[in-house]
């Protein structure tokens, strides 16, 4: 087990900042080649924001948020959620962290093809072993127009529908922080729109805090601040 | 661990091929196990009884309903009744009937089994003593009197301590006889056994890692799936375990259901005759005893190679695991590496896939090493009995086609499995315009070392096996390398190595519209 090093506060961090990045930085090397996907990126992101992150392919926009998520792990740098270093927590403390206070939704969906709609959505909540909420779900399922697929198998879903459920699952255990990337993408325009509809109600309702990365610039407009990647290098915000 | 038993059992459940694929690959391991073992016990009675088996002969007469229940409640006792009618020598109907004590009750109840022994002893016991002790004929008499001596002979301590270590009953009499404590083994310790033991142990648990790690490779997005919903390490760990306990329980009854079919089959066309020395029927009951400690073995051998699997991919990122096997992580930096753009004959792609793979890499290299000394061994054992024939070729034939198919298919299952994944990276190759050719190339290298390394590996394994059996199994196995065992494992490489090179050659465009590698490729671009 990693060793627990003792909480030291990121130098100049507002106590309503909840996400903090500090010098983060991601590295592929191979031989004498070394490629940034994420280069030296610091942010902050305060307490119910709804920040967007563009960028074109491959500018490392995804990446940001897998490390900002906790997800991947940075080459160097520090991650900062509720004003704790996540690479420094140990796995039990963090897995309990990711459960109950981080909800993910993923580009392709990621959702456990052996268990049925409803039961992904669920999930969450077995893992924190935490009460099930009748009613949220019933609300959710309803809003996300999935309620009369809930006995389905992820492959018997539309594309369109895995995304609906995997955004049900991310906000189950209503986290204080969501990450989305790219939610939208398998998304038509009017699908597309109630999603982020239902995101932002959500947030407004749970004074949740939105990180999502977008292509799409209608989406992007809607956030309080947008911050745009190129070449691993973020800029604006 | 409630969750963990909430996945496992969903996982199994919603994936039945699976599942029935791992049961009836531990089915067929733990018949096999089973099977050996019948014949060694078998094997150990001809060798032991032959010259006084008589020993264990009584003929007990008129028996009544109440002694023949109290024989038959006896467990340790295989007891068989023969009722015939003898006018000649006897005015009524006579039973006979043979006591045999099975080896592992006769080292658990060795005292009793004596007991019995002398219970039902008809020679000491009216009224069979003087109704019918002098009709016996000279030579069963003579017989009789050579070795427990029954009768009108008492038998000394001497005697008695001296027969008990021809029959290795163990009596406690017997066993503080310094004399004959030296002597005493049991079966169940003798290095024969122990190194067959060993190698199935080691064959089974070989199986199951090769089998889960291709599963767990497989499922390794769904595992990281779980770890962004926050579930912990250990977790997942407990998952691959639960699963492989669950099947391994499964396969115990469904391996005796089987066996228990195969011996009795056996048995049946080989009724009446001498098999080779073994010469009484292999399965006169299913030795439970028996059945349940290899289930435990079997169970232990399965969680500790499940174990080493999942602490492999223990440690990855969330993310990392999400994406899958890491192939393309290979991929991806292989064509972004120069060297590799120089580098046309892709030993750059070869040394770097074998690199970053490394513990997948050697643990299938492993597994495929200790699958094959067994089906060598036995095909060697088959060949040197070609010339005698008899009926241990036909059960030796029958546990080596076993093995041989499970080994046959679990390498080709793994080689498959294998394939299937890097069958994605082979279509973004495909997909920045290598030809069939240039992917073959590709995908074989890393296989070949790894056959050239098992292979080696295996027959190094073998002579070690045939060394440490040498004149104390009753399977005549050389020492040195034979034909069987350069010819044995070829069905095996050709299962390692055709699945890369049809993958490759299959290898098409088709694969791109999978939406992540359109993704991956236009990050590679």
């Amino acid at each position: 087990m990693k060793k627990k090093r003792a909480f030291s506060p990121p130098p100049g961090l507002d106590p309503d900042c909840v996400l903090a990045a500090r010098a983060l930085t991601k590295t592929y090397f191979q031989g004498d080649l070394h490629i940034k996907a994420v280069n030296d990126v610091y942010l902050n992101v305060k307490r119910g924001e709804f920040v967007s992150i563009v960028g074109s392919s491959g500018s490392g926009k995804s990446t940001l948020l897998h490390m900002l998520a906790g997800l991947d792990q940075p080459t160097s740098g520090r991650v900062y959620l509720g004003g704790e270093d996540i690479f420094e927590m140990d796995d039990g403390a963090f897995s309990e962290f990711r459960c109950k206070r981080i909800g993910f939704i993923f580009q392709s969906f990621n959702l456990l093809p052996v268990l049925t709609a409803k039961e992904n959505i669920l999930m969450p909540q077995k893992i924190a072993g935490g009460t099930h909420f009748p009613h949220y779900f019933r609300e959710l399922t309803e809003l996300l127009k999935i309620d009369d697929r809930l006995n389905h198998l992820p492959s018997e879903l539309s594309g369109g529908q895995q995304q609906r459920v995997a955004a049900a699952r991310a906000l189950i255990n209503k986290p204080d922080i969501l990450f989305a990337d790219e939610p939208t993408g398998n998304l038509d325009a009017a699908s597309a729109k109630e999603l982020i509809d239902l995101l932002l109600a959500t947030r407004a309702e749970l004074s949740q805090t939105l990180v999502m990365v977008t292509h799409d610039p209608a989406i992007a407009a809607r956030a309080d601040r947008v911050y745009t990647m190129t070449n691993g290098v973020i800029s604006g915000g | 661990m409630k969750v963990s038993l909430y996945f496992a059992l969903r996982e199994l459940k919603r994936r039945p091929r699976r599942a029935l694929s791992l049961i009836a690959v531990s089915a067929a391991i733990l018949t096999t196990l089973i099977m050996m073992l019948l014949y060694f016990e078998a094997d150990w009675r001809a060798r032991v009884m032959p010259d006084h088996e008589e020993n264990y002969h009584f003929r007990l007469y008129n028996l009544t309903e109440r002694e023949k229940k109290q024989i038959a409640a006896r467990p340790w006792v295989q007891a068989t009744y023969e009722i015939w009618r003898d006018t000649t020598r006897h005015p009524s109907y006579a039973c006979e009937f043979r006591v045999r004590v099975r080896w592992d009750y006769l080292w658990e109840y060795g005292e009793l089994a004596l007991s019995l022994m002398n219970e039902y002893d008809i020679w000491e016991r009216e009224p069979y003593l003087s109704q019918y002790g002098s009709t016996y004929d000279s030579v069963y008499r003579s017989m009789a009197y050579g070795s427990l001596s029954r009768g009108s002979g008492a038998m000394t301590r001497e005697e008695l301590a001296e027969s008990s270590t021809k029959l290795k009953i163990f009596s406690d009499s017997v066993k503080n006889l310094s004399f004959v404590s030296d002597t005493i083994t049991t079966f169940a310790i003798r290095p024969e056994f122990m190194a067959y033991l060993s190698m199935l142990s080691l064959f089974l648990g070989a199986t199951m890692a090769i089998i889960l790690n291709e599963n767990y490779r497989r499922d390794l997005p769904e595992y990281g799936a779980l770890r962004a919903l926050g579930m912990r390490r250990n977790q997942i760990l407990a998952i691959n375990l639960i699963e492989s306990a669950i099947l391994s329980i499964i396969a115990v009854p469904l391996s005796t259901l089987l066996t228990v079919v195969i011996v009795k089959l056996y048995n049946r066309f080989t009724a009446g005759m001498n098999t080779d020395g073994v010469y009484y029927t292999l399965l006169d009951s299913i030795p439970m005893g028996e059945i349940v400690i290899l289930s435990l073995l079997m169970t232990v051998t399965s969680l500790i190679g499940t174990l080493a699997v999942a602490l492999i991919y223990r440690n990855r990122p969330v993310m990392e695991m999400m994406r899958g096997s890491g192939a393309y992580q290979v991929s991806w930096v292989a064509k972004t590496s120069p060297k590799f753009e120089k580098s046309p004959d892709c030993r750059v792609y070869n040394r770097l896939y074998i690199t970053r793979t490394r513990r997948s890499f050697a643990l299938r290299t492993a597994v495929v090493a200790i699958m094959l000394p067994l089906p060598i061994y036995y095909f060697s054992a088959i060949v040197n009995l070609l010339g005698e024939g008899g009926l241990a070729l036909t059960y030796h034939l029958l546990q080596a086609l076993i093995l041989l198919a499970t080994s046959v298919t679990v390498i080709y299952v793994s080689s498959r499995g294998d394939t299937d994944l890097r069958g994605t990276e082979f279509a973004i190759f495909r997909a920045l315009g290598m030809s069939k050719k240039g992917v073959r190339r590709i995908a074989s290298p890393a296989v070949w070392l790894q056959a050239a390394i098992a292979c080696a590996a295996s027959i190094l394994l073998y002579i070690e096996l045939s060394d440490t059996t040498q004149g104390i199994s009753s399977l005549p196995v050389p020492r040195h390398l034979t034909l069987a065992a350069v010819i044995m494992p070829l069905p095996a490489i050709a299962a390692l190595v055709l699945p890369p090179l049809i993958g490759g050659m299959r290898a098409s465009l088709r694969h791109i519209f999978k939406r992540s590698i359109i993704e991956n490729i236009r990050e590679m671009e």
